[in-house]
């Protein structure tokens, strides 16, 4: 039986606030409460109000749930990982067979009146499974077996929620492998080998000899960062035939109506009836709140219910609409420091666990901004992902709160919390 | 524990480039913001002033409907209506609206706060098909009146002189388990789908392809104008027009014999099953169901004990009578069973099983073909024990008896054939005798048939060799003619030889030569018949008769029933004489007291004849309809 004061002296227990991160909670606090006037904005007097009542609540729990996770023991979190990212695994297999199908994508579980997007959640099992395998002093970032098991503990679950058609969610799953590869020490020059094909198959669909300046530039990049010269060869014949496979699939392969779903990704103006119009609508609402926006309830574009479902993917519309650039610039600023915040946590931790885990993150958060407002404001193909602490959506506001409880405890325990210690460097 | 190798990369600029990286992305985020927020924000801001773009569905004008000379049948006419934004409505102006549109402020309250349910910021319809004295009114008032829009709907006219209600069906507002089935197909909350008729079989040729228009709307709700000069609309693609094998003055004619009784005319082109008329009585006029369909006169229509929606020439089913009679002298002819001079004596009555079965006279000897122009029922009886029960089911079915024929309208009835499977379903396996078989072989008992089947009949008869399945529609094109696809339909052989067959068709002539209905013998047409009496132990007798002419190459062929009329030849036989004389002659040799052509009533000034005709002229253009040409008018997306 161990005493109060015993777990304090193992570091178990604080109750010495002087290493708490109070500005990075402010700031969340902050992008919660703007979250919450938008939602409440997006649905007034409309048959979707009662929203902003359960985003309250949901905003409630949230802050539970970060008081709880910023005191338990750092230890714990390390030892859960693996099962939280199972169990999770586990919901996420349970919501294809048995879920409920919103817009398109199977992604709902039903828990009483309860509903749950395991999908959202898993994006936290998945960070901290992979931040455990990545931080675990047996394993070798440079070692293709190693980085293999990486990428798998991403690829399952990115595969269950294609498996519920929601593309935008397994984009955010695919993005997040290679900053934290990158940070665990992968090599930037193996990584760059392994972009350039993706980026090479990209480039050929908008014309094969963009798609072989890629490879020119991947040649370049081999030479630079001294890749090893198997890899060299193996990434830059990579990137050659993705230049040229892209086409041929494209004309070859696809069926018409796969073509034209490709085609509305880069030019939503093709599906101007769809997914086009709103991107139309959504322009129109950002670019016509000016400088200081139309005021809170004021925006017309908002108020008359131009853009479908606004209080979620499309709420950066009312932010721009109502508040204007100062108003976005305010909120992408808050971002912005939440990220640099995420990142300095990462170099702080003396943990590569924790470290990694404010990187994968960062990267979360960063994939959704990025995706989010640039498809409201039209400069990204229109993929269905929520601006975090924004957005209506209960489960997605939990995982990002929960995240940000995480690093707020390993930057309460940085000075004891230990597990897999960084290498000096 | 293994050191990572960071190769030449220190953690402190893997750092430095993470922030770099980081504060790319917010900067490119920031610059963009810059652009449509600072830069473009006027550009943005007339669209959004004018208050956003609005998708509004384009309804497709409904495909036109042709007789066979390319007369009007049914096309669309525009009409007014009036929408209310709730959100935008002033309601201190509630009664002034109301006084405008001739309603109670409460009705019109109630009407606003159903729209409110709706939507509060979407154009509901308050007033269907207004006057042009209320749209007057109402534009004079609109600075009064925000949120009021005036907007152009269409609905189905229909030329006078014919109605063919249950012929062309009605319109109405898509039901949502309808909706729900349909939604693929780009049907709206609020879209008309025909309901019945040829609306409804048609359907989907009919009513086209909707388009979509992007309006800008501004901040009452209120159209100012196409977005982007539109260049991003859709237009919708038209319904397709139906060239039917319709005679609109047969089905005048038919129409005009009908009123006043309960009955059905159907008259077919024997040579290809094309229907020439199809007329039930009582109905309604169509009208009447066009545009808003008033609740009181629908709540009439379907509580009415004369059933006016229901469309006896498909649906009626009632025993043939004598006008069965051929179908056994086919098959005792064909199978070589009896030979058209074997005779039988009529003492005028015929026992079996204890039972007395009266015929209509004393005939004495009589052959096949005697016994059709007089309607010997002791003939078809003792014929009925010598083809046996197999036979008269095979024969039955040959001419379409016990099926649905397939005419291209809905909720056709099939009528039953009796057989032996039958009369074991019905009556138990062994608990019915050969006796039961004497009614159905002069077409009473069991066996009923629809007025359809007994013209597709009569068109078999005539033609002599092929069934054909009866059809409205020869062809779909676009509403100038052209394009124009042919309508599939079926037929099959009746595989009966022309010599039996002769001896039957030849007996029909006599019918009216010499027979049971000489009343309506004409000087200078051989027209062939067959009376009939449909036994109704509730009331009258029904009447039947059964015709084709003329004789040596038919082109017409006529079933009528007039119900509790009694005998076929006084009231059925007149109607079909006057159906077949008005067709092959286009007019009616012997005049009927009272009657009007059609061509008196000028259907088409136009000059008619050629479906090339513009269709929408009937009337001097007023400035409204030439907005509304085409009747491709707008609806609110809803």
């Amino acid at each position: 039986m161990r005493s109060y004061d015993d777990a304090r002296l193992r570091g178990e227990i604080r109750d010495d606030l002087s290493e708490f991160d109070f500005f990075s909670l402010l700031v969340t606090a902050l992008l919660v409460g703007v979250g919450l006037t938008l939602v409440y904005s997006a649905t007034f007097g409309s048959p979707m109000a009662g929203n902003f009542s359960r985003q309250v609540l949901w905003a409630a729990l949230g802050s539970v749930a970060i008081a709880g996770i910023v005191f338990i023991p750092s230890r714990w979190l390390y030892t859960l990982s693996y099962p939280i990212y199972f169990v999770l695994l586990g919901l996420l297999a349970v919501t294809i067979v048995a879920g409920r199908k919103v817009a398109g994508a199977e992604a709902w579980l039903y828990i009483g009146p309860i509903g749950l997007q395991p999908s959202e959640m898993t994006k936290l099992g998945t960070v901290l499974a992979l931040s455990s395998w990545l931080s675990d002093r047996r394993t070798d970032p440079t070692r293709v077996l190693h980085v293999i098991v990486a990428v798998l503990i991403v690829l399952v679950p990115m595969g269950l929620v294609l498996a519920q058609n929601d593309t935008g969610t397994a984009l955010v799953f695919a993005a997040l492998l290679l900053p934290m590869l990158y940070w665990a020490g992968l090599p930037l020059g193996v990584m760059l080998m392994a972009i350039f094909p993706v980026v090479a198959a990209i480039a050929g669909y908008f014309s094969l000899q963009i798609g072989l300046s890629v490879a020119v530039l991947a040649l370049g990049a081999a030479l630079v960062f001294r890749v090893n010269p198997w890899i060299a060869l193996l990434g830059i014949a990579a990137t050659i035939g993705a230049a040229y496979a892209t086409p041929y699939i494209y004309h070859h392969v696809l069926q018409p109506h796969q073509q034209q779903r490709i085609a509305i990704m880069f030019d939503p103006s093709v599906d101007r009836l769809g997914a086009g119009y709103n991107v139309i609508q959504s322009k129109v609402a950002i670019g016509s709140g000016g400088l200081w926006g139309k005021g809170f309830l004021q925006g017309t574009q908002t108020q008359l219910r131009f853009i479908p479902e606004q209080w979620t993917d499309f709420i950066f519309c009312v932010l721009g609409e109502e508040f204007g650039f100062v108003g976005c610039v305010t909120v992408l600023g808050l971002f912005a420091i939440l990220i640099l915040r995420l990142v300095g946590a990462a170099n702080a931790t003396r943990s590569q666990f924790a470290s990694l885990i404010a990187i994968g993150a960062a990267t979360i958060f960063t994939v959704h901004i990025v995706i989010n407002t640039g498809m409201t404001m039209g400069i990204l193909p229109t993929i269905g992902i929520p601006l975090p602490f924004l957005s209506y959506g209960g489960s997605a506001l939990l995982t990002n709160l929960a995240f940000i409880g995480i690093v707020l405890n390993f930057q309460l325990n940085r000075r004891d919390f230990l597990i897999n210690p960084k290498p000096e460097g | 524990m293994t050191v990572p190798n960071l190769t030449s990369f220190g953690s402190r600029s893997r750092r430095y480039l993470l922030y770099a990286g980081v504060m790319g992305i917010f900067g490119v985020l920031t610059a963009r913001l810059a652009y449509m927020q600072v830069y473009g924000t006027a550009e943005y801001g007339r669209v959004s002033e004018l208050n956003a773009v609005r998708k509004i569905a384009v309804e497709p004008a409904r495909g036109i409907i042709y007789d066979r000379y390319g007369r009007l049948l049914v096309d669309n006419r525009p009409y007014y209506s009036l929408t209310v934004t709730p959100k935008a409505f002033d309601t201190t102006r509630t009664a002034l609206l109301a006084g405008l549109l001739g309603k109670t402020p409460a009705e019109l309250r109630r009407s606003v706060a159903e729209a409110r349910v709706y939507s509060p910021f979407a154009p509901s319809r308050v007033a269907r098909d207004i006057s042009f004295a209320t749209l007057s009114a109402v534009e004079e008032h609109s600075w009064q009146l925000p949120g009021v829009e005036v907007v152009i709907d269409s609905k189905r006219h229909y030329p006078p002189g014919i109605t063919a209600a249950h012929m062309f069906g009605y319109l109405n507002e898509i039901s949502q388990t309808e909706l729900a089935k349909r939604k693929a197909d780009g049907y709206r909350m609020g879209d008309l789908i025909g309901s019945s008729g040829v609306e409804r079989s048609y359907e989907s040729a009919l009513r086209g392809v909707p388009g979509t228009k992007l309006m800008m709307v501004n901040v009452r709700g209120q159209q100012v104008g196409e977005y982007d000069g539109g260049s991003q609309n859709i237009a919708p693609v038209e319904g397709r027009s139906l060239f039917t094998a319709l005679d609109a003055d047969v089905q005048r004619v038919a129409e005009f014999m009908l009123t006043g009784r309960r009955g059905a005319a159907v008259a077919i082109d024997p040579n290809n099953g094309e229907i020439i008329a199809l007329a039930s009585k009582p109905d309604y006029a169509p009208d009447s169901l066009s545009g808003v369909i008033p609740r009181d006169l629908w709540r009439r229509l379907n509580t009415d004990e004369e059933k006016p929606l229901y469309n006896r020439a498909i649906q009626a089913e009632y025993p043939p009578g004598s006008t069965w009679k051929m179908v056994l002298a086919a098959a005792a002819l064909n199978d070589h069973i009896i030979t058209p001079t074997w005779t039988t004596y009529c003492p005028g009555g015929f026992t079996y099983g204890g039972h007395y079965f009266r015929c209509t006279h004393v005939h004495g000897t009589i052959n096949v073909t005697g016994a059709i122009e007089h309607s010997c029922n002791v003939f078809f009886y003792q014929l009925m024990f010598k083809i046996g029960f197999e036979r008269y089911t095979e024969y039955g079915r040959r001419f379409g008896f016990g099926a649905r024929t397939g005419i291209d309208l809905p909720n056709e009835r099939k009528g039953i054939l009796p057989s032996k499977e039958y009369f074991d379903r019905i009556y138990g396996v062994k608990r019915w005798t050969p006796g039961y078989l004497v009614s159905i072989a002069i077409g009473q008992g069991e066996v009923v048939t629809t007025p359809l089947q007994l013209a597709a009949y009569a068109a078999a008869l005539a033609n002599g060799t092929t069934w054909y399945q009866p059809h409205l529609v020869r062809e779909e094109g676009d509403v100038f003619g052209n394009h124009r696809e042919p309508v599939a339909y079926e037929s099959h052989p009746l595989n009966i030889s022309p010599e039996a067959m002769a001896v039957v068709r030849n007996g029909m002539r006599l019918v009216v030569e010499s027979g049971t209905a000489t009343n309506i013998r004409m000087p200078d047409l051989a027209i062939a018949g067959k009376t009939g009496t449909a036994q109704n132990p509730h009331g009258d007798n029904h009447s039947w008769f059964i015709a084709f002419a003329p004789y040596d190459h038919p082109k017409i062929a006529v079933a009528v029933l007039v119900e509790n009329a009694g005998y076929g030849a006084t009231w059925a036989a007149p109607i079909a004489q006057a159906m077949i004389d008005q067709f092959l002659n286009r007019h009616l040799s012997k005049p009927l007291p009272g009657y009007i052509g059609l061509d008196s009533l000028k259907v088409t000034p136009d000059g008619g004849g050629s479906p090339v005709a513009p269709v929408r002229r009937n009337r001097a253009p007023s400035p409204a309809r030439a907005a509304a040409a085409r009747a491709t008018t707008p609806t609110q997306g809803r």
